[in-house]
């Protein structure tokens, strides 16, 4: 079982951006009928991070990556791949927000460059599809982005989702070369039948969003694909230092916590000052989090698709 | 369906659950909404009481158009 975890590859850091602008949420509360106690402890967001409308995904990506070439000496000449984890892509799709960053980044031809489309499930997904690339196909350095800026398709009148939803990138660094974090065994679920809990409309291009069916959605499965994860990768609860839930809002965070008896300080809910990041609102903890170097740190994101995914990290001693 | 004081038993302890209150005192006519149920809450009712009394609502399905134990009950029994 230990197999996945003795990858060469894993990650090395993380880099991230949010826009300075900031949407108050509880300027706005009588306008959608709520009230600051709800903003605060129910929902949980705020303020909502906004980029400018002339800001494309592939800025966010780009000015991800400055900030984390700030940080670590990255020799972008020695980058192997990248992937963007995407559902807003820069126009239409075509081409891909990979390429368009690549260009931006300068990189040369021989680099590989494709797009993900998953929501908040996108992270964990797009770890093991990076890890497993790299592995395949023997490269040292690969760039897994996140960037699904919601602002591009919200609807102003809708409360369902406009109190919700922030923009923000996070670039990861998946290196061979001294890792800080292994991936452990992930379990990935699809529920096709219930892509209409969160889907973009044809026409008006606005994101809708049924609640409760995704509430219920993810307290009746996120919680058994959890406990699934821990037996798969021989963990216990006790066994994990944090538990990296989809900042889908505070609710949810607290109900799930809650559901698998979870001790609170485990299950951080981080994003007050900027929303749901979508596939981002993980790699923005772990970011966080890297410098405390937690032995063990479950990630789960669930969302569009629906989808859910699940993993564990498991730091390396020799590395960090 | 189960009588309407077994059911009314069964929100109320489906209600100490969601609002993390042993105390909760609620007559089987009074309002959710008045009670402070909001739209987040109702989510965790519904599928509180999904699990205890092994039934599924409907996605559609809203709370507030049942607004007391006794109307949500009879919604039940339809």
């Amino acid at each position: 079982m230990g197999s996945v975890r003795e990858s060469a590859v894993g990650i090395r850091t993380i880099g991230s951006y949010l826009p300075e602008e900031r949407v108050d949420n509880l300027a706005r509360i009588a306008t959608f009928g709520k009230d600051e106690v709800f903003v605060k402890e129910k929902l949980g967001f705020t303020k909502l991070a906004r980029k400018s409308t002339d800001e494309e995904t592939s800025d966010l990506c780009v000015k991800a990556c400055e900030n984390l070439l700030k940080q670590v000496d990255l020799p972008l000449e020695e980058v192997d791949c990248l992937i963007v984890c995407t559902q807003n892509p820069d126009a239409a799709g075509l081409p891909h927000t990979s390429a368009i960053v690549h260009a931006k980044l300068g990189l040369g031809t021989s680099v590989a460059a494709f797009d993900i489309s998953l929501g908040c499930s996108g992270y964990v997904y797009g770890l093991s599809v990076i890890c497993s690339f790299m592995e395949m196909n023997g490269l040292s350095n690969g760039l897994l982005f996140t960037a699904d800026p919601y602002s591009k398709v919200l609807d102003s009148a809708d409360y369902n989702t406009e109190l919700l939803f922030g923009d923000g990138a996070t670039v990861t660094w998946l290196s061979r070369d001294k890792p800080c974090y292994r991936l452990g065994r992930s379990l990935f679920s699809t529920n096709g039948s219930g892509q209409g809990a969160i889907h973009v409309d044809s026409e008006e291009r606005k994101v809708h969003m049924k609640g409760r069916s995704v509430f219920t959605f993810t307290m009746k499965v996120v919680p058994q694909q959890i406990k699934a994860c821990l037996t798969a990768n021989d963990c216990t609860v006790d066994d994990v230092d944090r538990f990296l839930l989809h900042q889908g809002s505070k609710f949810i965070v607290d109900n799930m916590t809650a559901s698998l008896g979870l001790p609170v300080e485990k299950t951080p809910f981080m994003a007050a000052e900027y929303g749901n990041t979508i596939s981002s609102s993980i790699p923005m903890m772990l970011k966080t989090l890297l410098d405390e170097r937690p032995e063990k740190i479950l990630i789960s994101g669930f969302g569009v698709g629906l989808s859910w995914a699940t993993s564990l990290l498991f730091r390396d001693p020799d590395n960090c | 369906m189960i009588p309407l004081e077994e059911f009314h038993a069964v929100v109320v302890d489906a209600l100490k659950v969601v609002q993390k209150n042993d105390e909760i005192s609620l007559s089987v006519d009074e309002s959710f909404t008045d009670f402070g149920i909001d739209s987040l809450d109702s989510m965790s009712l519904l599928l509180e009481l999904e699990k205890r009394l092994s039934i599924e609502f409907d996605e559609e399905f809203d709370l507030f158009e049942h607004d007391s134990v006794a109307k949500l009950h009879a919604s039940l029994a339809e």
